[in-house]
């Protein structure tokens, strides 16, 4: 070999963070710039893992002080009642304000069609409910749980995510951030998208929880639950907003959720996972990615998620 | 373990977004479900690895990467997080501001090729961001039957272009197939010539150091609340043998608080700390608390820039400039009439407020900053300072 060098250690000592520790440093240090840019920052709490993370890690960028972000929940009204109280149990808890938005008022007030079919989804109704809220509260950043990890479209956005006047999202004029360093200058009525789990994993926030204790929904847990087998197989919990068939056939399984959202398109794993350890095991042996094995809104189109994140999705 | 940031670059059809799906594909970091799009999406028999990265229908429609794709794997050894960006030319800013956040670069060669304008422009890239780490990835060695003379003209081009750049980085040059995936995951069996190691283990193999010198300490206030200021570790670590500065005048001691097990005595580069002190100076939002004796308070400076946006004249020269909580107005002296998207150019920088610098900062190009655009707010320009200007 002429020129090619063996590969070497530049140094040998290890200096580095733990990973946690550096996603941890990496998402604290966007919060607080979150915190220090903005005038009205709000955080997106749906109850689920991510958004629970996010409040957790917020205590931590802040202490000894208060979260200085308000909570916003956008409720479709398909909310699982375990959430539900999740969310109020939570709220009170850690002292936090959460303004709830309700997508039913959103249809009612701009007199579109509700969701209609078999499972009726307000997935994609959430935007106009979370565009309202941005609006009446003049929220100019809001902090959101999402990671790139999660879909292709996503794994495109930046940590400070700009949105116009109408909320939209121009993927391919994005505000370029090179080292990390976050432009949140807008316009008033402009808002900002901010993502500080952007670098993580289903499986780094799975091992974020277990490392900090985090409480959960037992929603994330195996119970047994009465379900309608889908024809590839999906679990879709029985719930009251579903519309059976004639031979449709509701089964008792044992379950848990990978994701919570809405119980008209969030599907459950079989699973007997009860512990976060058990969760973790789960997930690495796992060959599902976490929306395939749960999300129907995303079994739309290959640029679902890049469609509605156009229109103002979160 | 630890993350590191890889970022991947190529010229137009280099195969390097097939050569990330491959990394992905061998290392078990695709889920079935999104094998079955990936197959669903294309029509013919090969898999087309590129759609994996390629995350927006522009991109799709068009068959080429425009923005960075962030993806994510992790071995026993690291956590990878692997920026897929642009090699056609219009798009650079958009490679730049990929390459700026990794550790190490995975620069694409097609063999049959050799170097084009845009490995050059590569190179120059990681020269100006100080990359520690480059690998030279010569692709497509299928199409030249895995011979030796091939990869060995590339290397040595490759080599004589490198010449030309000051503070070279760690080189290695790996001969690769993306397409079959030799010597991506696994080494070769078609390139028993080739002795080192496929390029997912030269990755994994590689430390890169960082600053834990207590006299290099500087903290950046990321802003105050009440009586608390909340401050990031630029560089360096504590040592209460070494008094702590603000604007050349000695601090009284910080009253530490252990938040979440970073104490002010165990806090690291790229840490966040929160502290508080007795008779708190007037901090404001981007000061710098230092143990450095000499620090470089000054409002000029001269940098590189990496322009971001559409052609302009030299007459356009206010800005605003944000260098991590720091933001000032400045005033650019382009020395040139017109400065092109893409340009990378050395200039004088004029700011309203001062900046405080430390040799060792600017030695490591850690100085960085964005210039955004007064009225429209949109990020322009992308920056780096070199030394005051005198």
């Amino acid at each position: 070999m002429l020129l090619n060098q063996e590969v070497r250690c530049l140094n040998v000592i290890p200096l580095k963070m733990d990973y946690l520790k550096e996603l941890e440093s990496e998402a604290i240090s966007i919060l607080r710039s979150a915190a220090f840019q903005f005038q009205n920052p709000y955080l997106l709490f749906s109850g689920g893992k991510d958004s629970i993370c996010l409040v957790h890690l917020a205590m931590k960028a802040f202490y000894p002080l208060q979260v200085p972000f308000k909570l916003l929940h956008v409720d479709t009204g398909h909310n699982f009642s375990e959430t539900m109280v999740f969310r109020d149990e939570f709220v009170e808890k850690y002292k936090l304000d959460c303004h709830v938005q309700s997508v039913i008022d959103s249809i009612r007030n701009h007199k579109i069609p509700d969701a209609k079919g078999k499972f009726p989804s307000r997935n994609a109704l959430q935007s106009v409910a979370l565009l309202d809220a941005i609006n009446a509260l003049k929220i100019d950043a809001c902090i959101g749980g999402a990671r790139r990890d999660e879909e292709k479209a996503r794994a495109k956005e930046r940590i400070f995510s700009f949105r116009n006047d109408q909320g939209e999202w121009n993927p391919i004029q994005q505000r370029p951030e090179p080292w990390n360093l976050l432009n949140g200058k807008i316009h008033p009525g402009e808002n900002v998208r901010v993502f500080p789990l952007s670098n993580w994993t289903e499986l780094d926030v799975w091992n974020y929880i277990l490392q900090e204790n985090i409480e959960l929904p037992s929603l994330y847990f195996a119970h047994e639950r009465l379900c309608l087998v889908l024809p590839d197989g999906a679990l879709m919990a029985f719930n009251p907003y579903m519309r059976l068939e004639s031979g449709d056939e509701l089964v008792e399984c044992r379950v848990r959720f990978r994701t919570i959202g809405d119980m008209t398109c969030t599907a459950a794993i079989a699973s007997n996972a009860t512990t976060v350890e058990e969760v973790i095991k789960e997930l690495e042996m796992s060959k599902i990615s976490e929306r395939g094995a749960t999300r129907l809104d995303d079994r739309i189109s290959p640029a679902g998620m890049e469609d509605r994140k156009r229109q103002g999705y979160f | 373990m630890e993350i590191a940031r890889v970022f991947t670059a190529g010229s137009v059809n280099d195969g390097k977004s097939t050569l990330i799906g491959r990394m992905l594909l061998d290392s078990n970091a695709i889920s079935t479900d999104i094998m079955q799009q990936l197959t669903a999406l294309n029509a013919t028999d090969v898999l087309d690895l590129a759609l994996l990265t390629d995350g927006l229908r522009a991109e799709r429609d068009l068959g080429i990467t425009i923005d960075v794709a962030y993806k994510y794997f992790t071995t026993k050894r690291k956590k990878f997080i692997l920026l897929d960006t642009p090699g056609h030319k219009e798009y650079t800013r958009n490679m730049f501001t990929g390459a700026s956040n990794c550790q190490m670069a995975i620069l694409l060669v097609d063999v049959t090729q050799g170097i084009t304008s845009q490995t050059l422009k590569h190179i120059e890239i990681v020269a100006i961001l100080g990359m520690p780490y480059v690998i030279f990835a010569i692709n497509k060695m299928d199409k030249v039957d895995f011979q030796e003379a091939g990869f060995i003209r590339c290397q040595q081009d490759l080599w004589s272009a490198l010449q030309s750049f000051p503070d070279l980085p760690k080189v290695d040059f790996i001969p690769v197939c993306a397409l079959d995936g030799d010597n991506i995951v696994h080494p070769s069996v078609k390139m028993d010539w080739y002795k080192g190691g496929a390029l997912l283990e030269a990755i994994e193999a590689v430390e890169i150091p960082l600053d834990f010198s207590p006299e290099n300490l500087v903290l950046e206030i990321q802003g105050l609340m009440e009586n608390y200021v909340f401050a990031n570790v630029v560089s360096g670590t504590y040592d209460p043998q070494y008094p702590l500065f603000h604007k050349e005048i000695a601090l009284p001691r910080l009253q530490s608080l252990n938040v979440h097990g970073i104490s002010l005595q165990t806090m690291k580069q790229g840490e966040q700390v929160v502290f508080s002190m007795d008779g708190m100076p007037v901090f404001q939002k981007g000061d710098r608390i230092y143990a450095d004796s000499c620090p470089i308070i000054a409002r000029d400076f001269v940098a590189v820039v990496c322009w971001m946006s559409e052609g302009i004249n030299e007459s356009k020269n206010t800005f605003g400039l944000i260098s991590g909580s720091f933001e000032t107005t400045v005033h650019v002296d382009w020395k040139q009439a017109q400065i092109e998207i893409n340009d990378m150019v050395e200039v004088d920088l004029h700011l309203e407020k001062e900046r405080c610098c430390f040799e060792h900062t600017l030695a490591k190009k850690r100085e960085r900053f964005i210039l955004y655009d007064l009225d429209t707010f949109s990020t322009v320009a992308a920056g780096m300072i070199k030394n005051e200007l005198k």
